[in-house]
Order: structure tokens, then C-alpha cells, then sequence
């Protein structure tokens, strides 16, 4: 941790490790960087192996379009309570069973800014990667594991 | 996020703090976003609920970050952004982007000293 860097430096430092700016300290370092996230239920981990063998895979992300890149590094269904639980150390808010996989966010101004610069058709591309995986029962155990 | 299109960004859309949530009656459920930073650097404010100040983490590439619709936070996108970032929103299917209207005191000094990360080597 630097103390008392500020904003200065915090852009200063090292922009290869991931580095968070609070209350004029610079903490740099994943352990480091959860000990601030984690007060707010957030966290960051490094991509698994398996996520990093899929982005080398896909070479040059330029000569990638949306639908090549969401095939490859999608997240599904069944992974999103383990990535809460250890990055955020916590539950969903709606259980996995019960996410909706497509969603549709509204903001005060025109379209959601987070769309930029994409559009509905990476929303659809995901869509249709993302379904139907697992079968659930009722209480939530899944009872299929995905292929 | 590239040359191109850095410079078009509404930085103020993404940056000014907001919750993602799904508001029915009394009832508040939150969306929950997963984002891989696949190239670049993403840079990212947060609130820690019950502190007034606000924090800001820088991602780079080949990192993932976890973080609920509930805890106020911004996307910092500005002219010197380079990023490909992968984010999935998941949760309930209709959810509302709400400013918080709280400040933030980084981005104020940001506005104030014109201060922004160096351009990563292309």
C-alpha cells in the first residue's frame, strides 16, 4: 500500500496489476484489492485458466465479431453462484435457478450506456449460448450437469 | 473501448454512481454483473455501503470482477480507454439503472485536473 498517494498516484502506478485508490491510499495486488472490494460484496480474481486458454484461442479480439468472442468467453449459468461466493464472498441475489440470462436494462437516457458500442445482436448471441443449461429440481439442486 | 470510439463515449453516463436494480412495490432485487477485462485496462468506482467516499480499481486484462447491482458504482470510460471488456448483467429480466445522486469526489478531481491513466503501448 502507498499511503497517502492520491490520484496522481494511483494513475502512476503499474497498470499491469490491478490497483485500487481509496481514502488516498494506492493498494496494488489482487489480496490487496479484495481487501477494499470485499467490504462492498465485490471482488476480482484472475480469469481461470480455462477462460485464458479460450482468449488465446480467439488470437487478435480486432478481427473478433461480438458472436465469436461471447461463444468463446461466455459465462454459464451454472458458474455464477461459485463466481459470487468466491469472488464476492456471497449468495446471489436471485437464485441461479431463476436468472434470467437476458436481460433488459432501462436508464434515464436514451438506451442503456453500457450497450456502447454494442447492440441487440450480442444480447441475442448470448442468449442463445446461454440456454438450457442445467435442469434444476425444485428446491435448486441441479440435477443435470452441463455438457 | 478504442481510439476510435473512446473519445465518443459518454463518460458521465457510466461514471456518475448508480445502482442496478429491479424495484417491485416495496420489494428491491438486484442485478448482479460478471465482467472479464479480455484486453486493456477497465477502470471502475465504487462505494462502500455505509462510507461516504469512493473508491476506484483498475482491471487489466485477463482479470475478472464480480459485483452486485445494489453497491453503487460507475464504469470510467475516457478518451484514453483501451479495453475489451466482456460483461454479463444477469438477475431479473427488467431492471432499472438508478443514479444515486451521491458525489464523487474522484471524478470531481479527475473533471479538475484534467488527470487520466497514460495510454497503454498499442
Amino acid at each position: 500500500m502507498v499511503r497517502g498517494a492520491g490520484l496522481p498516484g494511483f494513475l502512476a502506478a503499474a497498470p499491469s496489476l490491478p490497483k485500487v485508490l481509496y481514502r488516498g491510499d494506492v493498494h496494488c495486488g489482487l489480496q490487496a484489492v479484495n481487501g477494499v472490494l470485499r467490504r462492498a460484496g465485490n471482488g476480482i480474481a484472475p480469469l481461470p485458466l480455462k477462460r485464458v486458454a479460450a482468449l488465446e484461442d480467439l488470437g487478435d479480439l480486432a478481427a473478433r465479431d461480438d458472436a465469436e468472442i461471447v461463444a468463446a468467453m461466455a459465462v454459464h449459468r451454472y458458474e455464477f453462484e461459485g463466481m459470487a461466493r468466491e469472488l464476492g464472498g456471497r449468495e446471489l441475489g436471485t437464485p441461479a435457478a431463476a436468472l434470467s440470462l437476458r436481460t433488459h436494462g432501462r436508464s434515464r437516457k436514451p438506451g442503456h450506456p453500457g450497450d456502447y458500442p454494442k447492440g441487440e445482436d450480442s444480447v441475442q448471441s448470448l442468449s442463445s449460448m446461454l440456454a438450457p443449461f442445467p435442469k434444476w429440481d425444485a428446491d435448486d439442486t441441479r440435477i443435470s450437469e452441463p455438457p | 473501448m478504442t481510439a476510435a470510439t473512446a473519445g465518443q463515449f459518454d463518460e458521465d453516463s457510466l461514471a456518475q454512481l448508480h445502482v442496478n436494480v429491479h424495484v417491485d412495490g416495496e420489494r428491491v432485487e438486484e442485478v448482479e454483473e460478471f465482467m472479464q477485462v479480455l484486453d486493456g485496462v477497465a477502470e471502475w468506482f465504487f462505494e462502500i455501503e455505509g462510507e461516504r467516499d469512493v473508491a476506484l480499481l483498475s482491471l487489466p486484462a485477463r482479470h475478472q470482477i464480480y459485483y452486485h447491482g445494489a453497491a453503487p458504482h460507475g464504469g470510467w470510460f475516457h478518451a484514453n480507454s483501451r479495453s475489451v471488456v466482456f460483461s454479463q448483467i444477469v438477475g431479473p429480466a427488467e431492471w432499472e439503472m438508478r443514479y444515486t445522486g451521491a458525489p464523487n469526489p474522484l471524478l470531481d478531481e479527475i473533471r479538475a485536473t484534467g488527470a487520466l491513466p497514460p495510454l497503454l503501448p498499442a
